[in-house]
């Protein structure tokens, strides 16, 4: 029975069990006892666990799917994961921080409302489906920022601000949707690329428009302003929100270009791979300066994300230096935002709470943690290290080449990303080396800085970083062997594969 | 009228759009110029359906079903901001966050952000 429901709504399985979720809740919308929230909390997050689980079914039970609207394969099932944890993540730092909000119910619903567009976005492949759902996820996110920002009032300016560079942004891809239309009167990337329209400079001037609408979304470099004021301004769950909601959807967008990317770059390499690496270069070194410049917690961490989005922008560069695959990018995107969804969460828990004890963001709280609370530090210094994964890209990158047969554009790629490791790597061990220093009271100057000993971290908090280390420690297994030509398989499953995607997809 | 004039008057607007927004400093000329990308993105599905594609309706479609959620975002903005700043004559404050509202600033409190608050 299961089965034949799952077949009659693929691939919009997840969508269905969370939108049944938001009717339920819907019922209890303006409730303010403390019971039914607790039981919308547990629906929430069993409907998003129930939709986890119906994505990975139904993908291995029917197999891809692929009409004129949505097309769902390996990658967009990958990707569904990925939010739907990120989601659950995010679920538990909401509820950590609203359940007194009375407002609560309703944000509940307008995150599953925001997880349902991404899904949407994730899985549309025609022009129009990627507008509307885009919109919808837009407003969406929107009225869940605002929502969560009711009590905070410091921050209506810079909401408002975020989201019109944000609305900017998706009026320009209207545009350049209009453009691309007008140009091959097709409805979708891979119509234009398989008739080879491409080459017509209006389409390419579309391209251009929708790839810089992308880039003014993911509030890149110099775009970052209203993105770091508002993260310094903002509730504390809004920060998840917008990393784990609003900029997946963004890169998810520029998925979307791959096959238009892959295909201009078999024409002009050099000059996109010139665009692509500058881009990165200019995102990761100034994200990294802005970290190593600032004492304010929240701001490393927003500087330090957008550092790592520009490794989005590196692994199109390589793909354009011919370092690696269309496939081999898919598949370091994901990690990508694999890592910052295991690594991202449970530090920005621990500052969240040092923050709340303290009072303050500053990066004196979290002086000294290493003797306030050693377990909990040296799991932080465990997920800072797992930002060293970058390597492994660079691995990847160059393992295949000879430093003496590299032209120009392979070069570029080698020293720009080896400079961005070294500002990355000055970030990790300031983060890492102010645990070990002792705090001011330690010190003997008895001043506002000494609450870290008195923060209390609740019993979860342990269970939930702990599960976090785990994973980061598995993870650091898989790359070692991966890194040493190791192969592991779990039930004829390669799992330390370099072609792990390539390996699904010919499943 | 041929469609290149009429493509290159679409993408004039879209420029005076995307200027006013980059320059103008209050929210109402960002709302006025973020209308013009959109009158120029309609400008640009109608002629190009009617010169070249014999009127399709998916130009029509696409027009009508793009334009009601972008219109409906910049309502919430527009009602946000109304919640917000809507006590104009009597407090200074919301005047001037109205009044100076630039989206992108060059400055260095814009490019680092600041410290303290």
């Amino acid at each position: 029975m299961i089965f034949s429901i799952f077949s009659k709504t693929n691939p919009f399985c997840s969508i269905i069990v969370l939108s049944i979720a938001i009717v339920i809740m819907i019922f209890f919308g303006i409730s303010k006892k403390r019971w039914i929230k607790k039981f919308t909390i547990i629906l929430a997050a069993a409907s998003l666990l129930a939709a986890l689980f119906a994505n990975i079914y139904n993908f291995a039970a029917l197999g891809n799917f692929s009409s004129h609207l949505v097309s769902f394969e390996i990658l967009q099932v990958i990707e569904i994961t990925i939010i739907l944890f990120g989601a659950l993540n995010i679920l538990f730092f909401v509820s950590a921080n609203n359940i007194e909000n009375e407002h609560f119910i309703k944000i509940l619903i307008l995150l599953l409302l925001s997880v349902c567009c991404i899904i949407f976005i994730i899985i549309s492949r025609n022009f129009l489906l990627v507008f509307l759902s885009l919109c919808a996820f837009l407003i969406s996110i929107f009225q869940l920022v605002t929502s969560l920002n009711t009590r905070w009032g410091t921050g209506a300016k810079h909401i408002l601000r975020f989201f019109m560079s944000s609305s900017l942004a998706v009026t320009m891809i209207f545009f350049g949707f209009s453009v691309i239309y007008g140009s091959t009167d097709f409805k979708n990337f891979r119509q234009i690329v398989e008739s080879e329209t491409l080459l017509n400079p209006i389409t390419v001037a579309g391209i251009i428009i929708l790839g810089v609408a992308i880039y003014l979304y993911l509030f890149l470099f110099p775009f970052q302003g209203p993105y770091l004021k508002l993260m310094r301004r903002c509730e504390y769950s809004s920060m998840p929100v917008v990393w784990f909601l609003y900029f997946p959807a963004g890169i998810f967008l520029l998925g979307k270009l791959n096959e238009v990317i892959f295909y201009i770059k078999e024409n002009c390499n050099i000059y996109i791979a010139a665009v692509f690496v500058t881009l990165s270069f200019v995102c990761m070194v100034s994200g990294n300066i802005g970290a190593v410049r600032t004492t304010s917690t929240r701001r490393i961490f927003s500087f330090i994300f957008l550092s790592f989005n520009g490794i989005y922008l590196l692994n199109y560069g390589a793909l354009s230096a011919g370092f690696v695959n269309i496939e081999t990018v898919q598949w370091l995107n994901i990690v990508n935002l694999s890592v910052l969804a295991v690594s991202f969460f449970p530090a920005y828990s621990i500052a969240v709470n040092i923050e709340k004890g303290k009072g303050s963001d500053s990066e004196s709280g979290i002086r000294g943690f290493l003797r306030s609370n050693t377990y909990l530090s040296i799991n932080l210094i465990i997920i800072l290290l797992s930002w060293f994964y970058y390597i492994e890209f660079l691995v990847i990158y160059f393992r295949e080449w000879n430093l003496l047969e590299m032209d120009i554009s392979n070069l570029a790629v080698l020293i720009l990303a080896g400079i961005s490791f070294i500002f990355l790597a000055v970030n990790i061990f300031r983060l890492i080396i102010i645990q070990f220093l002792k705090s001011s009271k330690e010190n003997g100057r008895g001043d506002a800085d000494d609450g870290t000993n008195s923060i209390v971290f609740h019993k979860f908090h342990y269970i939930y970083i702990s599960f976090f280390t785990v994973i980061v420690l598995m993870m650091l297994a898989a790359a070692i062997l991966r890194i040493l030509n190791v192969e592991i398989y779990i039930f004829s499953f390669e799992i330390t594969g370099n072609k792990f995607l390539e390996y699904l997809m010919t499943k | 009228m041929s469609l290149q004039l009429v493509f290159c008057f679409s993408f004039l607007l879209f420029l005076l759009g995307l200027f006013g927004v980059l320059y103008r400093v209050d929210i109402v000329s960002i709302l006025i110029s973020l209308q013009l990308i959109i009158v120029s993105s309609m400008v640009n599905f109608l002629s190009f359906s009617y010169f070249l594609y014999q009127d399709t309706t998916w130009a029509i479609v696409f027009i009508f079903l793009g334009m009601v959620p972008l219109y409906l975002l910049m309502f919430c903005m527009i009602f946000y901001s109304y919640l917000s700043f809507n006590n104009l004559s009597s407090n200074p404050d919301n005047i001037s966050v109205v009044n100076n509202f630039s989206l992108f600033e060059l400055s260095k409190s814009d490019w680092w952000g600041e410290d303290d608050l």
